[in-house]
């Protein structure tokens, strides 16, 4: 919905329906490119000290080889292993600025709709150089990453990163994007029923894949719905995304076996972490669901019974 | 001993609020030195981060605690004598959410704006305070506990505006509001301060110069009419006052619950119920006990922070538990 940044929305879609507690450990994988609002960095004065109030931004960094240079971040960036390491400054409620304050990094880096609105303009009135970061595509990431690397000195590191990546989505957009639509349910949560319309993160890696979403249109981007919703839109594949990091109960679907899904078991179950990072991982994330909704495309090519309902 | 330290009570408070305010100067996510406290505060400090730290951070923080505990603490007060009912609360108006619906509106309209956010949760607090008092006028005002109930109805209804509007928004939108909502002193500035304390002098002032009509409102409405006290113009007066202190607390520091319920109780089990000596030793103690608890909520975890109502409540619903269980043990 209006003012919702995919990966964040997802990220906050999920905590708001564990009743935002267990769903931030969802946040620190999940965060955004950025559309740096502030004024420029110079290109080649790399900043030393920096402050990463987002996840993802912490991923990115570290894929450009400048992990080094974040002196703190917030709670739940544990990718790659060496972040889980750097000390913390708060989360996506509050951030603890006299710790902030006390490091005198040289810039802060905020995810617009993660990171507390007050503590940002607290720091911007503290004299802090605030960078503020937003993800809505998944091309978006390529942006970052450039944005990111003339941060901190890496920018043929993030050129080759970025091209790569653009690389790997239009490899992937032009193998699946055309073939004939497969109706989905993206199971984002189980109780209560939440999934994702056109606004949401996830639906960009769904129109990579080439499926119709049978919610698309909601008009909330995370929209809770009815199993008889479901059930009347009878749709041909069911995906549950699954953290390793974060378990969660699933719809049982199969109590609905006249469910084409439940009927001829196309019920796929992708990573999460994946898929709802913003980071370079994300592409991979895709091209596995793509992968496996290709499956699910063949098989009902193959047994056109099954195609009707 | 209890009539030994009698005479000294309010010495000891105040130099047990002094000693309190120091304390929590000095605690925070961040180890600062005693001996550059004086040196930071008056004079200069070595580093910039610590003159940041001290007086743009802590030092609004501090003065918002204070202010806003003894604010909470004597509308509950006042409230409490008023209404005769020791279960009165300055949220009873469902200020809080209409605050919470002024909070909604502001995050999903508004989002660029930060000032949108505290008138907005002013005016909320506001709509629900006029259509609590709207009801009570409507039952001509005989019976305060119309008061109470209709500040239930209305709290769910304003509620329920909330929930509809934050199923309908970004996911992002219904977690700031709910964090809003179980309070922080995180927003504190100057201008918070400019807008509560001379709500707070008023609400004090007048209640001292009223102290005879309030104390005579304790025993009953007719033995205040019979004493001479203009029982309704007092009674609105003072739901106005303590509506407006509570709205503007709650448009800046958010929902911090139990301290408007928990500090009288505290206050007439140490003080006594005399509305001066009630309304005195209120603002002291919430003042105290909310920067304890601010200082608490800074510093209890070791990489963030908690919201203080969290504490609040959970420190507050522990005491009337207490209390239940020490009264039911006396009737038995």
């Amino acid at each position: 919905m209006r003012g919702c940044s995919g990966v964040h929305c997802v990220y906050t879609a999920c905590k708001s329906l564990k009743i935002a507690i267990t769903g931030m450990l969802f946040a620190g994988l999940i965060t955004a490119p950025p559309l740096f609002a502030e004024p420029a960095v110079p290109e080649k004065a790399a900043a030393k000290r920096l402050v990463v109030l987002a996840p993802n931004l912490v991923e990115l960094i570290f894929s450009l080889g400048g992990g080094a240079q974040i002196i703190a971040t917030t709670d739940h960036a544990d990718y790659p292993e060496a972040a889980r390491s750097i000390p913390r400054v708060g989360n996506y409620a509050a951030i603890q600025l006299e710790k902030v304050v006390a490091l005198q990094p040289d810039l802060v880096l905020v995810w617009d709709t993660g990171t507390p609105a007050a503590d940002i303009k607290k720091m911007q009135q503290l004299g802090l150089k605030v960078l503020h970061f937003q993800t809505t595509k998944l091309e978006d990431i390529a942006s970052q990453l450039l944005q990111l690397g003339a941060l901190v000195g890496q920018q043929t590191t993030a050129q080759e990163l970025s091209t790569a990546y653009l690389q790997q989505l239009n490899a992937l957009k032009s193998q699946y994007q055309t073939q004939p639509p497969v109706s989905v349910f993206y199971e984002l949560w189980d109780n209560p029923l939440s999934t994702i319309s056109r606004d949401a993160w996830p639906q960009q890696h769904l129109n990579v894949c080439g499926v119709k979403n049978i919610f698309e249109n909601a008009s909330a981007a995370y929209p809770q719905v009815g199993l008889e919703q479901v059930i009347a839109a009878n749709p041909a594949l069911i995906i549950q995304p699954i953290s390793e990091n974060e378990p969660r109960t699933l719809v049982s679907w199969q109590r609905w076996p006249e469910l084409r899904a439940t009927k001829y078991k196309q019920i796929i179950q992708p990573d999460s972490d994946l898929l709802h990072r913003a980071t370079l991982r994300t592409l991979d994330g895709v091209a596995t669901l793509c992968r496996e909704i290709a499956k699910s495309r063949q098989f009902y090519a193959q047994v056109p019974a099954a195609s009707g309902r | 001993m209890t009539k030994l330290l009698r005479p000294f009570r309010w010495v000891l408070l105040l130099f047990l609020l002094l000693f309190s305010c120091l304390w929590c100067l000095n605690t925070g996510a961040v180890a600062l030195d005693w001996q550059l406290l004086w040196p930071c505060l008056f004079d200069q400090c070595h580093a910039s981060a610590q003159h940041q730290i001290l007086l743009e951070l802590r030092l609004p923080r501090l003065l918002l605690g204070l202010v806003a505990g003894a604010g909470l603490a004597l509308s509950g007060a006042l409230l409490q004598n008023l209404s005769r009912n020791m279960l009165a609360d300055p949220y009873l108006f469902g200020i809080i959410s209409g605050a919470g619906l002024g909070a909604t509106l502001a995050t999903l309209l508004l989002p660029q704006y930060a000032i949108a956010l505290p008138l907005a949760a002013f005016a909320g607090a506001l709509l629900a305070m006029v259509l609590v008092l709207g009801f009570a006028a409507l039952g001509g005002w005989q019976r305060l506990d119309t008061v109470i109930l209709a500040g239930v109805a209305v709290s769910f209804l304003l509620s329920a505006v909330t929930s509809l509007l934050l199923y309908q928004s970004e996911a992002f939108a219904a977690n700031r509001v709910m964090f809003w909502l179980m309070g922080s002193l995180a927003r504190a500035d100057y201008q918070a301060l400019a807008v509560i304390t001379p709500c707070l002098l008023l609400c004090f002032a007048l209640g001292c110069l009223y102290r005879r009509q309030l104390d005579a409102l304790q025993w009953s409405d007719q033995t205040a009419y019979s004493l001479g006290v203009a029982v309704l113009p007092v009674r609105l007066l003072f739901l106005l006052l303590t509506a407006a202190l509570t709205a503007c607390i709650v448009a800046y520091c958010g929902g911090i619950g139990f301290v408007g319920l928990m500090i009288p109780h505290l206050v007439r089990l140490l003080f006594g119920g005399q509305t001066l000596v009630l309304l005195c030793g209120s603002m002291l103690c919430g003042s105290m006990f909310l920067i304890w608890v601010d200082a608490g909520a800074r510093t209890l975890l070791p990489e963030q922070e908690l919201p203080l109502g969290v504490i609040t409540a959970g420190i507050g619903s522990l005491f009337f538990l207490l209390l239940l269980s020490r009264k039911g043990q006396r009737q038995l």
